[in-house]
């Protein structure tokens, strides 16, 4: 029983962990002198569109994107402007990263960091075309880029901490389902571990749901 | 040649066919973007996202390579493969055109 629960809880926190392991260079700043806001946001692997919109909007309004770091956005007071963001997902990057960067900064593109394979690029959107703020300018690409996040993220990572989040759960239902009577602390603990799985499963499903909405959009579009 | 690679390139899409066809002489990313604006007055942009990943998957075909580097940009030259699969893009394309000329009589 108490191994169960303690094995759910490491997951949880193993998870949690994992999203957390930010790869990447964050710039250390000296905020001191800087009018900063923090703000929390939650944007999970399919989110990328809501989240280049949301960054886009803060700034426009006047927040510019310092770093994020934790789920915490980090913006520094600023002219009101209209800046384009962009997410990029290149796991399987072989060649190397000086390359890859050269290739947007190219075409004006400022990088800003690496989330976990996510790379973030802001241009302004003055004088420029409606199609060269796209960074995908074909339904296909778009489509990879959906496919490269499931390939790297949703299936590898999310799919094996779900199932283990669940079949340990399993465990702990038959557990309580066997024995006759519960103290109040195993009751207790028995319903947390029951909201975190529930939690965790519907977060899983919300994101497939996501994935293959992208795709059906994209697909369809691009069959046009 | 492989199956795979003429299911996977032909037909091809647009933005593909022209990073193949502007790759008959070295180039960088960006540069073929240039040079497909110009050939196209401006109406086929190929973004940076685009571009990098089409590089990378026809580099691993064996539909272009990687010739050297000059300033951290990577210079791309298409290869024999490249050409083959070109040529029966550009005669798919003939006939398309001869075809639609041919209705217009």
């Amino acid at each position: 029983m108490i191994g169960t629960v303690c094995g759910i809880i490491v997951g949880v926190l193993l998870g949690v962990l994992a999203a957390y392991s930010e790869k990447g260079n964050i710039k250390k700043l000296d905020t001191s002198d800087r009018t900063i806001k923090k703000t929390h946001k939650l944007f999970f692997l399919y989110d990328y569109e809501e989240e280049e919109k949301y960054l886009r909007e803060m700034h426009r309004s006047g927040w510019k994107l310092l770093y994020i770091v934790m789920y915490t956005y980090v913006f520094e007071k600023t002219e009101p402007e209209d800046v384009v963001y962009r997410l990029d997902f290149q796991s399987d990057r072989s060649q190397d990263k000086a390359e890859y960067l050269q290739m947007f900064k190219d075409y004006g593109w400022e990088y800003i960091q690496d989330i976990n394979d996510f790379s973030y690029f802001r241009m302004p959107a003055k004088g420029v075309s409606e199609e060269e703020t796209e960074i995908f300018c074909d339904d296909i690409s778009k489509l990879e880029l959906a496919d490269r996040v499931a390939k790297y993220r949703l299936f590898p990572v999310m799919t094996t901490f779900t199932a283990a989040a669940v079949s340990n759960f399993i465990r702990l239902l038959c557990e309580y389902l066997n024995k006759p009577t519960h103290s109040v602390t195993y009751t207790i603990m028995f319903t947390v571990c029951t909201i975190i799985t529930l939690f965790i499963t519907t977060i899983y499903i919300m994101v497939i749901v996501k994935y293959i909405k992208k795709k059906r959009k994209y697909k369809k579009r691009s069959l046009k | 040649m492989d199956n795979r690679i003429k299911r996977v390139y032909i037909p091809m899409s647009e933005t593909a066919f022209y990073i193949l066809f502007c790759l008959q002489q070295e180039r960088h990313g960006y540069s073929i973007t240039q040079k497909v604006k110009e050939l196209t007055d401006n109406e086929v942009i190929i973004t940076p996202g685009t571009m990098y990943g089409t590089l990378s998957k026809m580099e691993k075909d064996g539909l272009i390579c990687f010739v050297r580097e000059e300033d951290k940009r990577k210079l791309y030259r298409i290869t024999d493969l490249g050409k083959e699969i070109l040529d029966i893009e550009i005669r798919r394309i003939y006939r398309l055109y001869k075809n639609v000329r041919g209705e217009e009589k």
